[in-house]
């Protein structure tokens, strides 16, 4: 047994010693100082700007087009090189996560703002990323004041909603959610009344009046089916404003649907994600959930195991075991709500304006309204890509870094960016642009331009989430409560105290 | 008996030696270490001290200073563990004594065997997205080819029925996950133990038929005490694989492991890798912390159990 | 009848005849109709041997036919909510934009290099380890092996962020280092305790007499190794070769960690789940399954071609009883 002893020491001390030697490794990013100071001159030899991202192949083709005229303009000083780490954004903060132990670094990454907060770690002197507030009141190369006004401003505000002070990220484009609804089925032509009407003469001028080509029925059209079906006492219904609204419509779409013994399948409300929710209705009705603010311990940044909260969730639980609401955390795992949507076992479902896509039917036309709300003023939830600033131990890095983050959000640049997939822009001037103009010009046309059509109204009502570490998973839990109660059989408290504790035991 | 040849043995494991010390036994020692530190933080490798903590949690239901309430004990031991050891001493015996049935079967036909012999194969290359499609197209509440072939329909085997409001039964969810990992082990099985029978002399046959045994004693008292030391590599490496039971895990359920009515069984199939895996990807201090801890764990356990095999089968097992 | 025949001219010949005709006599059949009796055994087992095959096949084939038609679907079928078993419009398409969206030549030739040289690493490493454990005594084998064994019972994710490291202080990260990358990518899979261990088990089985000639004839353990144990051991390293390099073509985790953001060096399932954004583009999910049938078929062809010499017999000259 000697033998394998001392072997089996010489291992385990080499083991020791690795950690001790990664840990020197990592500290070998200069200064980590986490106020950063942009230089007023220029690197006399090209630096290598590396940007991460995990966009899919249109947006990074248009991120090339930015890099690529950056490239041109600040030739010998910087240049920037872009990264896909992965096609996801837990992909890639998980990439990044690994990456960052084994001591890479990039210069700039997308991501969301939960990730930061996890690089930024709880002790403000180990962050990985710097803070960025000289940067912006940077003389030289900041944002002059007007600028920083002309940024959307929840957008901007979310840069500094995390656990230190200060400003840690920029947007990058941000989306919404927004209701799709079944137009043809709200203005009378839902299979009811296609039972009602059969045998009648006057179902084929139901049919004409509705365009053959049933996904492309203009709003004319939709008015005057509407009408017709009114006069001859058939079910139609209102596109609700108030989250209560909806709900009365939803229960009168299931009786409607009673009364004439339609059959099938249907739930008159989808939702595709629970999460949003419950934060974006939370928000709306005062109801706590979670804070940054007099934290002790890790505990008192969740608020949402209250009375109310679990009121609202009660409700909603009634709802979806009455059939009238069906969310993703309740429907088969890989499907979606749209899904559910396309195949008309929905009239109307909430997503996220960045999936229109997977809202369009070639079955009957969709159209688009806001999210039904409740209490005074709308909330909606903001998602979406934020960038952050890595250490790199060179000024000038940095500084190309933060030339590059200018390049995209610059107006033109943005617009043209976010559009591709119906995002929004994160500057108010790029609002005003010449392409986003012609882009929802087109509206009425195909989903995709009428998304930011519509959202462009939405932009005042956005909501902020406090970010810390951990608020990731309180996102998580607020996704899985209608699993604890409609899946497995808790009770509302049950679910809430299950929930309250994985946020609290969570790292 | 060979000689006491020391320095030759090390000197033909060093290769290996030298490559496993890097790539496992380091980060393995590391994985101990980390248990046993308090606020673990992956980015940048730093920790705020030592503590057993984190095998606490897990092991007992006691309260920490953290206001922990039992996450990790009901994660670990409630779910993961129970959930772990039924997929493991379900699949592997039966995934066995099949594969076993059917290598015998494929190196005793003359026809097709070529085509056969892929098809049996198939599935180790078939695509896991794939896989999980398919398997939630046979298991569809709706749609599903189980119900349609039992007559049972809406019968809710992975996912709650909505309309008639009945939640997955623990254990329908159980078979469906036990039928996906048994068909998905197969191929590698059945290749073992074809290489193993192409190595049985035949001589061992003629004498079996001289002396008149059946095709089925023959099976059972030549073939399988000969194929024994392959029967016991893949019933000791098979039982440490189930253990670690995750990809399956996802692949059915999704993320989240699916959900299920907690008054039949535990209410996720989530198994323990999986609340590794989880602990792992989790933003923040500590997580890694009881990552590793349930690793280690885990760890005692299929090593126990591994010793307990390899004494029984001593004396079984033939070269 | 017969029999009473038999009998009387048996019994004038040997003793040893006896308990042959006396089996016969005892189950009243003669020498014909035990024979046929046999033929016809074998008839019903090798149909009943063949119909259980089927069934089982069928269900072995059909996520394999599940993944055919899916990626002859169109994207608005794959994702419907009823799944239909044949696709209503074929989508030869698919197959076009796979082969023009994923760059196979460069996937093929990383998958290759790191395939072909992590399966050599292998079989090196195997095995002499093999041969250490099933052949050579030396203290401390039973704890070793035990330690080997041990390492299996790790979940893989525990030591991605250690080897991770390890590789990044070897020099072998940082984006711009091509030989670094490979290597990476390489040097942690030259090793692999499941094959060591199936590799001792096949040596095991190789009967101490052959040694012990090998001996007597005057050859070395190394020479005893290559010419002797390794021959024998064919089809385990031939089913060791083809596990290898399908785990390398199947790779995906580690490679992806090492090679992000550089194209030039994926590994082939890393190419086919990043070239395919589908995000946006329902068809996307179809040219994706399209792309992975394509890669699946080599994985086919080097089982079809390697099963020959899997299946091949073995013939054991030298010693006889």
């Amino acid at each position: 047994m000697k033998f394998s002893k001392k072997k089996f020491l010489l291992v385990a001390g080499l083991a020791l010693l690795v950690p001790g030697a990664a840990l020197t490794a990592c500290g070998n990013v200069g200064n980590m100082d986490v106020d950063q100071v942009l230089p007023t001159d220029d690197p006399t030899t090209q630096k290598e700007i590396v940007f991460w991202h995990c966009m899919g192949h249109a947006k990074s083709n248009q991120v090339e087009v930015i890099a690529k005229k950056f490239n041109e303009d600040y030739a010998g000083k910087y240049h920037v090189t872009c990264k896909k780490l992965s096609g996801t954004y837990d992909g890639l903060s998980d990439a990044i996560k690994k990456k960052i132990s084994g001591g890479e670094t990039p210069a700039l990454s997308m991501g969301y703002p939960d990730n930061f907060s996890a690089y930024m770690t709880n002790n403000i002197n180990r962050s990985v990323i710097y803070r960025l507030d000289n940067f912006i009141k940077d003389p030289n190369y900041g944002y002059t004041d007007e600028e920083i006004a002309d940024f959307v401003p929840e957008f901007y505000k979310e840069g500094s909603a995390y656990q230190f002070e200060g400003t840690w990220s920029m947007p990058m484009y941000k989306s919404t959610e927004i209701m799709y609804y079944n137009s043809a089925y709200f203005a009378g032509d839902n299979d009811q009344n296609k039972a009602k009407f059969h045998d009648n003469d006057d179902f084929w001028a139901l049919e004409e009046v509705v365009d053959k080509a049933a996904d492309k029925a203009t709003d004319a059209q939709l008015k005057a089916l509407k009408d017709w079906v009114k006069e001859h006492d058939g079910y139609t219904y209102e596109i609700p404003v108030k989250w209560d609204e909806m709900m009365t419509t939803a229960a009168k779409m299931l009786a409607d649907r009673k009364a004439q013994n339609v059959g099938g399948e249907f739930y008159p409300v989808g939702y595709d994600s629970d999460a949003n929710m419950l934060i974006s209705q939370f928000a709306q009705r005062g109801i706590g959930y979670t804070t940054n603010e007099n934290i002790n311990r890790k505990q008192d940044h969740f608020l949402f195991n209250n009375a109310e909260a679990k009121a609202f969730v009660s409700d909603v639980c009634e709802k979806i075991k009455n059939g009238l609401i069906v969310t993703k955390g309740v429907i088969e795992s890989g499907k979606y709500t749209n899904e559910y949507f396309t195949a008309k076992m929905c009239a109307m479902t909430i997503g996220s304006t960045g999936g229109s896509s997977y809202n369009v039917s070639s079955n009957f036309p969709v159209r688009l309204a806001p999210v039904p709300y409740a209490g005074e003023t709308p909330k909606y939830i903001q998602q979406g890509p934020s960038i952050a600033f890595f250490h790199n131990g060179d000024e000038y890095v940095h500084k190309g870094a933060w030339l590059f983050y200018k390049y995209l959000a610059d107006p033109e640049n943005n617009a043209t960016l976010a559009l591709e997939n119906s995002y929004d822009p994160i500057r108010n001037s790029a609002f005003e642009t010449k392409q986003y103009k012609d882009w929802i010009g087109q509206h009425d046309s195909d989903l995709k331009f009428d998304i930011p059509y519509h959202t462009k109204d939405l932009r005042q009502n956005y909501m902020l989430s406090p970010v810390f570490v951990g608020s990731d998973e309180a996102r998580d839990q607020m996704g899985l409560l209608f699993k604890y109660i409609v899946g497995s059989g808790d009770s509302v408290d049950e679910a809430f105290t299950r929930a309250y504790n994985k946020c609290v035991g969570a790292a | 008996m060979e000689s006491k040849n020391n320095w030759k043995a090390w000197l033909y494991l060093a290769p290996a030696l030298i490559l496993l010390s890097v790539f496992t036994f380091f980060p393995i020692i590391n994985t101990v270490i980390v248990s046993f530190t308090k606020d673990y933080d992956v980015i940048d490798a730093s920790f705020s001290g030592f503590t057993f903590d984190n095998y606490i949690d897990i092991l007992t239901p006691i309260h920490n200073a953290n206001g922990n309430d039992g996450t990790a004990f009901e994660s670990v031991m409630l779910i993961g563990l129970p959930n772990t050891l039924l997929l493991t001493f379900i699949t592997v015996p039966i995934s066995i004594i099949l594969s076993l049935i059917i290598a015998i079967c494929l190196n005793s036909i003359k026809f097709f065997k070529k085509i056969f012999q892929t098809i049996f194969f198939m599935p180790y290359v078939t695509n896991a997205i794939a896989i999980g499609m398919v398997f939630s197209v046979i298991f569809d509440t709706k749609y599903g080819l189980m119900n349609f072939l039992f007559g049972t329909p809406g019968f809710p085997w992975i996912y709650q029925n909505l309309t008639t409001g009945a939640t997955v039964n623990y254990w329908s969810a159980l078979f469906a996950i036990c039928f996906y990992i048994i068909w998905h082990s197969l191929p590698y099985k059945i290749l073992i133990f074809l290489g193993g029978l192409q190595n049985i002399d035949a001589q061992y046959y003629d004498a079996a038929k001289i002396d008149g045994a059946g095709r089925f004693k023959t099976a059972l008292r030549v073939t399988v005490p000969l194929l024994s030391p392959q029967i016991l590599y893949i019933m000791i490496t098979s039982f440490i694989g189930a253990f670690k039971e995750y990809n399956s895990v996802i692949g059915l359920f999704g993320a989240s492991g699916g959900s299920f009515d907690k008054t039949t069984g535990p209410r996720t199939m989530q198994t323990i890798v999986f609340y590794i895996y989880e602990k792992m990807g989790e933003n923040g201090a500590g997580g890694a912390g009881l990552a590793s801890a349930a690793a280690v764990v885990l760890f005692i356990i299929i090593m126990a159990f591994t010793i307990v095999q390899r004494k029984v089968s001593k004396s079984r097992v033939h070269y | 009848m017969i029999m009473e025949n038999v009998i009387e001219t048996k019994n004038l010949q040997n003793e040893s005849y006896k308990d042959v005709v006396l089996v016969m006599r005892d189950e009243h059949q003669s020498a014909e109709e035990k024979d046929r009796a046999s033929k016809i055994s074998h008839i019903i087992a090798m149909t009943f041997t063949y119909i259980f095959l089927a069934v089982l096949a069928v269900i072995m084939v059909f996520p394999f036919y599940w993944m055919i038609i899916t990626s002859l679907k169109s994207g608005t079928e794959i994702k419907q909510l009823v799944p239909t078993f044949w696709p209503m419009t074929m989508r030869w398409d698919n197959y076009a934009r796979a082969f023009a969206q994923l760059n196979f030549l460069v996937l093929m030739r990383n998958t290759l290099i790191v395939g072909i040289f992590s399966t050599l690493g292998t079989l090196l490493t195997t095995i002499f380890a093999a041969f250490a454990f099933a052949r050579l005594d030396f203290k401390g084998k039973d704890f070793i092996f035990t330690l080997l064994l041990g390492t299996m019972m790790i979940p893989g994710e525990m030591m991605v962020i250690s080897n991770y490291i390890s590789v990044s202080l070897l020099g072998m990260t940082g984006g711009t280092n091509v030989i670094g990358a490979y290597g990476a990518m390489i040097l942690p899979f030259m090793i692999s305790v499941f094959y060591i261990y199936l590799l001792r088990q096949t040596f095991r089985q190789i009967p101490n007499e052959l040694y012990l000639a090998a001996k007597v004839d005057g050859k070395s353990d190394w020479e005893f190794l290559w010419k002797v144990m390794v021959p024998l051991a064919k089809p385990t390293l031939t089913t060791i070769l083809i596990l290898k390099l399908m785990g390398s073509w199947n790779a995906y985790v580690w490679p992806q960690l090492i090679a992000t953001g550089n194209p030039d060096l994926y590994l082939i399932t890393v190419g086919l789940r990043e070239t395919f954004s589908t995000a946006g583009d329902l068809d996307a999910y179809g040219a994706q399954m399209a792309a992975t049938v394509i890669v699946t078929v080599p994985l086919l062809l080097v089982f079809i071609f390697c099963r020959k010499y899997i299946m091949r017999g073995v013939s054991r000259a030298g010693i006889k009883g």
